[in-house]
């Protein structure tokens, strides 16, 4: 988080939980942002704007990543240390093509590398990539409306 | 009814005269024989509570009550155990390092434990923790999960430090499945493993049932079982007892209760229940009962309570921790903290996944929202 992602200060958790029927993997990104954007307006809407190119990047090699909510901005505490708090929740599912989907955690960690491995030789060989991602072979990022379908809508 | 009148002749002889020394010499004091050993965890399961607010002065004051009365091992982390200060469990108002080395300082006979869960905290978190002086380590993970602890447990160990392992949320197992997990802390180097019933969702027999299958599986090894309550259903303290019955020779608690929750089994209520049974527990009960009454409860923002969303918890089998979190996403989010809390219990999270609930929230939130659409005849 702090060497490639590039925060100050970056601590990662880790939680197994062996329900069942399993958990779809789900990952919570929280971020101390300015106070200035906890609140509405440009700056906030920048990180927003950020959030959702990020997650269409990573769609173009794992089609089941996507934003379980909005992201959440909740204003600056004290007990934050004057910060205001960002909040993405992140779910993957997997293809399911080996891996039960639930497994998302798994098949984005292959699916990195390979788009990793292709980066590499394709610019050692000072090729143009030949990647194809999801939306180029025709496949749309899985649709999410679990609150919705729940709620019986 | 026979005559009641008391006459000269029934009243008692007295040889001596009894000295105030000679009721206290009667009265247990702190040290001495002991049955069972409480471990206080006002400064851990208690920063919950606290909302991870605690200052120097408070830990020092509560550790020099706590040794005064002759509790044996006092407990000192973030609630959520080492490296927990973060926005998922609450930043810690003072460095949880300087709160372990405050409380060795102030110790004389108590050891300091730490607590932590493999995964939120590291091997790193534990060695800073024993270069501060705490000397005994308690490694916590779901009741299912006790691989995840064989390397801190090894670490440990080899840093000289007493180990205690901790199986959270032990209703989720049979107590079959809770010995075989006990039985892979053992063999990593736990030389005493925790029954915790972080939700207070073992009734009673649930919990002795536990307890006794555990120590069938390791009591032949020597190693010792302890129990870790809460207040949700108000089977703390019973719960302890059946549990030292059973055979667990440590018992957890906090002053006043202070814990995630509806609180710890009350340390104060331990002592104070255990010595009406003649069980030796070490503590000095007039110390223990002040420290509770003059140096914890004055500076408690907020009692323990067993309210609706606290006896939820206990019921749909919550972790504690969840209860000030879910009522923050409460009110943040307009539905309601028990209703949170039932989700969160329906869906199965377990200890550390407080992110959930901004989850849950926000679907409660939707599905609230639908409602009135459709109530409003909205399709």
């Amino acid at each position: 988080m702090t060497a490639v992602g590039g925060a100050e200060t970056g601590k990662a958790i880790i939680i197994l939980n062996p329900v069942e029927p399993p958990l779809m993997m789900r990952n919570s990104v929280f971020c101390a942002i300015p106070a200035e954007a906890g609140e509405p307006g440009a700056l906030q809407d920048r990180i927003l704007e950020s959030i959702h190119a990020m997650v269409a990047t990573v769609q173009e090699y794992v089609p089941g990543y996507h934003l379980r909510a909005d992201p959440q901005f909740d204003p600056a505490r004290e007990l934050w240390r004057g910060m205001a708090r960002a909040f993405v929740p992140i779910e993957v599912k997997g293809r399911g093509d080996y891996l039960p989907d639930y497994a998302g955690n798994l098949d984005i960690i292959t699916a990195a590398a390979a788009r990793v491995g292709d980066i590499m030789v394709a610019h050692r060989l000072g090729v143009a990539t030949s990647w194809k991602s999801s939306a180029d072979l025709g496949e749309a990022p899985d649709p999410v409306t679990p609150a919705l379908e729940q709620a019986g809508v | 009814m026979g005559d009641m009148t008391i006459r000269p002749e029934d009243a008692p002889v007295v040889t001596e005269a009894v000295t105030e020394a000679d009721v206290l010499a009667l009265t247990p004091s702190a040290g001495g024989e002991r049955d069972l050993r409480i471990t206080d965890s006002t400064l851990r399961d208690g920063s919950h509570a606290m909302s991870h607010q605690y200052t120097e002065e408070q830990v020092r004051a509560v550790v020099n009550a706590l040794d005064r009365a002759g509790v044996q091992v006092i407990e000192v982390s973030h609630g959520d155990g080492l490296g927990g200060s973060s926005f998922n469990y609450g930043f810690s108002k003072v460095d949880e390092f300087q709160l372990i080395k405050a409380a060795v300082e102030e110790a004389t006979q108590a050891k300091i434990a730490i607590l932590m869960l493999p995964g939120l905290g590291t091997v790193h978190h534990l060695k800073k923790a024993h270069e501060m002086g705490a000397t005994v380590a308690r490694i916590a993970t779901h009741c299912t999960e006790a691989d995840v602890s064989i390397q801190h447990f090894g670490e440990a160990r080899k840093l000289g430090m007493e180990t205690v392992g901790f199986l959270m949320l032990s209703h989720r197992a049979s107590p079959d499945l809770l010995a075989q997990q006990a039985r892979i802390m053992v063999d990593a180097g736990a030389q005493c493993v925790y029954v915790v019933d972080s939700a207070v969702a073992l009734v009673l027999s649930d919990a002795q049932e536990r307890i006794q299958a555990v120590i069938d599986e390791i009591g032949k090894d020597g190693a010792q079982v302890g129990f870790h309550g809460h207040q949700n259903l108000s089977l703390g303290i019973a719960n302890s007892v059946l549990a030292y019955q059973a055979g667990a020779k440590q018992i957890d608690g906090a002053l006043c209760a202070l814990g995630a929750g509806a609180g710890n089994s009350p340390t104060e209520v331990l002592a104070a229940t255990f010595e009406r049974m003649g069980i030796r527990t070490g503590v000095d009960l007039g110390e223990v009962l002040s420290a509770a009454e003059d140096v914890v409860r004055p500076f408690i923002p907020r009692l323990p309570w067993m309210d609706r969303a606290s006896i939820t918890q206990g019921y749909a089998g919550v972790y504690s921790s969840f209860l000030l979190h879910a009522e923050r996403a409460s009110s943040r989010y307009g539905v309601p903290a028990h209703a949170i809390l039932q989700r969160v219990g329906e869906l199965g999270y377990v200890g550390g996944q407080e992110d959930m609930i901004i989850d849950i929230a926000l679907q409660l939130q939707q599905e609230q929202e639908l409602g009135d659409l459709a109530g409003a005849g909205v399709r």
